[in-house]
């Protein structure tokens, strides 16, 4: 039982994890696509 | 007719705020064990005079309280509680500031303290580099304590539960319970602030030793100090250049990680710890952020390219984004220097960081400023009333949002997120007029009066050790009054008007 919590856990940061990647890399698109596209 | 407070009231507050001086004063052995550990001498005895001037205090309220045992406090009570619990810590937090030398008056080391506590991360010290380890882990501990909640430690480790332990913590700006009992709600906050504080604590310090070329010990502490600052969304750094100072994108990169981690709403944490991960992607707040964080990407991408600030695009996206997301998260963590802000970034790419600034993130997290909860009840608001005007008269028209569980908008919650958000406009707006009378520009004013209400901490250039006092004092309360989000406070200062009114 208290190895599943553990692993819910660390899951859940990891998923954490990704979700600020996903954000950045979001934001990174965004960015370039603003510096390319402005005139 | 205002009724003037009792005895027991002043005994039953006395009690509570002495319990958390005397707390506090406590917490000053950690920074006396740095100080140990560093081969340190003259902060220890700082730290002493602190810690006795804390535990007399405290002891001396408890004293004067002798409150009836199972005495319990009532809401106003626990909101007078909290406001001045914040300003004692304040006050008392900034003697072993003060005494270090390395702050220019008791005043400047109030800033720092009060910046601190609300993780705003504004800073007043003078000469940083030089500052002694203990006293530097000290002001990072205070953002510590701050971002958690003065009063989630003192629930932590004092109170039982009881209906006076509920009051002490929504006046801290805390209205959402994760567990059914509060003290366990403060306990897991904690729980999350420490599993999180040994993985950002090894990943900055591992950054801090191999991308940033700092000796072990540097980086260890370097790594403790910023993760303290990021999660909390404080800002400041363990030395005067800020994250520049590491001169490396990893360092960035993880302190960009851990922004977000603290700007994430406890509850949150807690839903997808117990695996329920669709919650990030369906929350009302997270959709929010997302949005609002491309919008001010947008407005500071576009303000870069007019303003040519930056050559190429990877030098625009590096700063560009990072202050968006220090600026989004209430953090405050700066890779460019204050002065570049007005100087280069031009109007619309400060006007982008301000409307970030001014938003914060998450309720129930670390961040400041008006909180994306009730900017996405306004959206939903402002959507239902144009969906009404387009429906057929007699058509019944609802609106779902989702936070943790699915909420049905209600008059109630729509009217408290407008006065909340309104009042915050309001104190943005009184800070800038404040700048503006001093003399300072109004974009330059805007910037730090939002900056410094927003509990943010990124700075244009107008904090320094030489701003009139009258500013400073202005930007104490503008931090207090945003961290404990108004009705705390005001309930203290209309308490103090009824013993004046009262009858």
């Amino acid at each position: 039982m208290k190895g599943l919590r553990v692993g819910l856990v660390v899951a859940g940061i990891l998923f954490e994890s990704a979700f600020v990647a996903a954000l950045g890399l979001w934001l990174l698109c965004v960015s370039i696509a603003v510096f390319v596209l402005s005139p | 007719m205002i009724l003037r407070p009792q005895a027991l009231d002043l005994r039953i507050i006395a009690h509570f705020l002495g319990k958390i001086v005397v707390l506090f004063g406590l917490t000053m052995t950690l920074p006396m064990a740095v100080a140990f550990a560093f081969g340190e001498q003259v902060p220890v005895f700082d730290f002493a005079v602190g810690l006795l001037a804390a535990v007399s205090a405290g002891l001396a309220l408890i004293g004067a309280a002798r409150l009836p045992p199972k005495t319990d406090m009532q809401w106003v009570h626990g909101m007078v509680v909290v406001a001045a619990a914040w300003v004692a810590c304040m006050f008392l937090g900034a003697v072993p500031m003060v005494l270090s030398g390395h702050w220019g008056s008791y005043l400047d080391a109030c800033f720092e303290a009060m910046s601190g506590l609300a993780t705003t991360g504004l800073v007043l010290v003078q000469d940083l580099d030089h500052l002694s380890y203990a006293v530097n882990f000290w002001r990072h501990l205070l953002m510590f304590l701050g971002g958690q909640g003065v009063i989630v430690v003192a629930l932590s480790l004092l109170f039982r539960n009881s209906p006076g332990a509920f009051h002490l913590y929504v006046g801290e700006a805390r209205e959402e319970k994760i567990l059914p009992n509060v003290i366990e709600t403060a306990r897991f906050i904690w729980l999350v602030s420490l599993v999180y504080f040994v993985l950002g604590t090894a990943l900055l310090s591992a950054c801090g030793r191999f991308a940033a070329g700092l000796p072990w010990a540097d980086a260890l502490f370097h790594g403790v100090c910023i993760f303290m600052a990021g999660f909390d969304t404080g800002g400041f750094t363990p030395q005067s250049q800020n994250v520049i100072f590491y001169q490396s994108s990893a360092f960035e990169l993880a302190t960009v990680v851990v922004m977000v981690w603290g700007a994430i709403n406890f509850n949150l944490h807690y839903a997808i710890w117990t695996g329920r991960r669709a919650e990030l992607g369906r929350d009302i707040e997270v959709r929010t952020f997302a949005a609002t964080a491309t919008l001010a990407t947008v407005l500071v991408s576009l303000g870069l390219a007019h303003s040519r600030a930056y050559s190429g695009a990877w030098g625009l996206v590096r700063r560009g984004i990072y202050q968006v997301l220090s600026a989004h998260t209430g953090t405050g963590f700066q890779s460019i220097y204050a002065p570049e802000f007005l100087a280069s970034w031009g109007p619309l790419a400060n006007v982008g960081l301000i409307v970030a600034m001014a938003l914060g993130v998450c309720a129930c997290s670390t961040t400041g400023g008006i909180k994306l909860l009730r900017v996405g009840i306004i959206a939903k608001a402002l959507r239902e009333d144009v969906k009404r005007f387009l429906a057929p008269d007699s058509a019944l028209v609802t609106t779902r949002l989702r936070h943790m569980r699915d909420v049905f908008l209600d008059d109630r919650m729509v009217r408290s997120a407008a006065v909340i958000m309104l009042m915050y406009m309001l104190l943005y707006l009184a800070g800038a007029v404040a700048g503006c009378f001093f003399g300072y520009d109004f974009l330059g004013a805007l910037f730090e009066s939002t900056s410094a209400a927003g509990n943010v901490g990124l700075s244009c250039g107008l904090t320094a050790p030489l701003m009139p006092a009258g500013l400073k004092i202005v930007y104490i309360v503008q931090m207090w009054l945003g961290r404990l989000e108004f009705v705390a406070a005001f309930v203290m200062i209309g308490f103090l008007w009824s013993f004046l009114r009262g009858k």
